[in-house]
């Protein structure tokens, strides 16, 4: 029998998600996660991705656009995160322009020391992360 | 006959500052129902990460962190939430007066401000306290990055003991009629709240799968889930505890935001009102005035005839 977990998603401005789920996979620091009914209780950072739901029989992609931890107890998952945004909330042209935006500054970094890489480079992630939930739930 | 048109001129010109006070009174309410939505959907992030760092700290042993340290400086700095503008009727002067209160004993060189809102700055400077920052123009909708550019600043200022203790003032948002003003610490932060309210927590969930279990029988599991920390506890820590400075400084603007417009609402409705007995007044006088001149006019008329028809 497989229970389901309730899945929260909370950034500072509001809560994005809040639904039980069968099974949620994050992209943690330390690797993928796949977190099912009776996960052992841990926290630990998520990377800026995309993080999975499955609901039913879909998937359902949501990015998790912003640094953030998931705090996981056997019946819930918790997900503080700076920023995060359901597949069909995202401006997908906007993430292009950024993401170009992002690589343009990332490959003049050579020529022009004032770029800030890490700005930059957390930019471009936002963006991809943005880009293929978006994708993802497309097709 | 005399005064009648000054009394009208009144009037109108109490009707037209009605209008004003009605608009503003109407732009308060639309503008305080979002900021109201707002600052109720920023509650389950404070009190979530509050619970987390509870939590870790509570699974962890006894762990520090600097932003839990005893403060080195007896130095307090007071961040005072007010408006940009008037018309708000006592909102402002309740947060200063709070600050006044607590700073009341505290020899001035040890108090520093930050004003948040051109009312406070204005204040202080009258009162030539030492201002160290201030945060002018606030959005109506203060972004989440505000309350982190803020959070960054006051957290140096604790860090490199410019300030030994932080606190916020500001008006809690009850409802549009009540705004009560508050003093909340900041930094230094003390672990006993975060440990409370994720032992509270815990203990809610015992009781709920307690009652579970009578219903389920036999469904014996372990309680006491002991929780792993990737990578470890100090670094989620110190992940944390910021976040929640910048949502505590967040809820602090937001319910300061939240309160301004229930304020200037309030205030705004009951100049409206005034205004309304005020034409209600003057409609009254002005009648009379018009009556008496009527009369005035008969009697003059009857008076004119009777000694024509005398004569």
């Amino acid at each position: 029998m497989s229970k389901e977990i309730q899945l929260r998603i909370v950034t500072p401005e509001r809560v994005v998600y809040d639904d039980s789920v069968r099974m949620v996979i994050a992209h943690g620091v330390e690797g993928e996660l796949g977190i099912l009914y009776e996960h052992t209780p841990l926290v630990t950072p998520l990377k800026v991705s995309v993080l999975r739901v499955r609901k039913g029989d879909i998937f359902y992609p949501i990015a998790v656009s912003g640094g953030g931890f998931a705090e996981i107890k056997p019946d819930q998952v918790t997900v503080l995160t700076d920023s995060a945004e359901l597949p069909e909330e995202i401006d997908v042209e906007r993430a292009y322009e950024a993401k170009k935006r992002a690589e343009d500054r990332l490959s003049r970094r050579e020529e022009d020391p004032g770029i800030d890489v890490l700005r930059a480079n957390s930019a471009l992630l936002r963006a991809l992360a943005r880009i293929q939930a978006a994708e993802k739930w497309k097709s | 006959m005399r005064g009648m048109r000054e009394i009208k001129r009144r009037i109108r010109s109490v009707q037209s500052t009605q209008k004003i006070t009605r608009a503003m009174e109407m732009v308060a309410a639309a503008k305080l129902r979002r900021a109201e939505e707002r600052a109720s959907a920023a509650r389950p992030y404070a009190g979530s990460i509050k619970e987390a760092i509870g939590r870790v700290l509570l699974y962890s042993g006894n762990i520090g962190h600097p932003l839990m340290e005893p403060p080195e400086s007896v130095k307090k700095c007071y961040v005072v939430f007010t408006s940009d503008r008037g018309l708000c009727g006592s909102y402002n002067t309740n947060v200063l007066r709070l600050t006044m209160q607590e700073t009341k004993g505290l020899p001035r060189e040890e108090v520093q401000i930050v004003a948040v809102g051109r009312k406070a700055r204005e204040h202080f400077r009258r009162r030539d306290y030492n201002i160290i920052g201030e945060y002018l123009d606030i959005e109506d909708r203060p972004a989440f990055i505000r309350a982190q550019e803020m959070g960054a600043y006051l957290q140096q200022l604790f860090l490199d003991g410019t300030a030994g203790e932080i606190y916020a003032v500001y008006n809690e948002y009850v409802n549009p009629m009540i705004q009560r003003p508050t003093c909340q610490p900041l930094l230094p932060m003390s672990s006993g709240i975060f440990r409370e309210e994720a032992a509270a927590r815990d203990e809610e969930e015992r009781q709920a799968k307690k009652e579970e279990k009578e219903t389920t029988e036999g469904a014996e599991r372990e309680e006491d889930y002991l929780y792993r920390f990737e990578p470890e506890p100090a670094a989620v820590l110190d992940a944390f505890l910021p976040r929640f400075l910048y949502s505590l400084i967040f809820t602090s603007l937001l319910e300061a935001k939240a309160s301004e417009f229930g304020a200037r609402m309030t205030a705004m409705r009951m100049a409206s009102d005034n205004a309304k007995d005020m034409i209600h007044e003057l409609t009254l006088k002005y009648n009379k005035a018009r009556q008496a001149a009527i009369t005035q006019e008969i009697l003059e008329i009857v008076n004119t005839s009777e000694a024509l028809g005398r004569s």
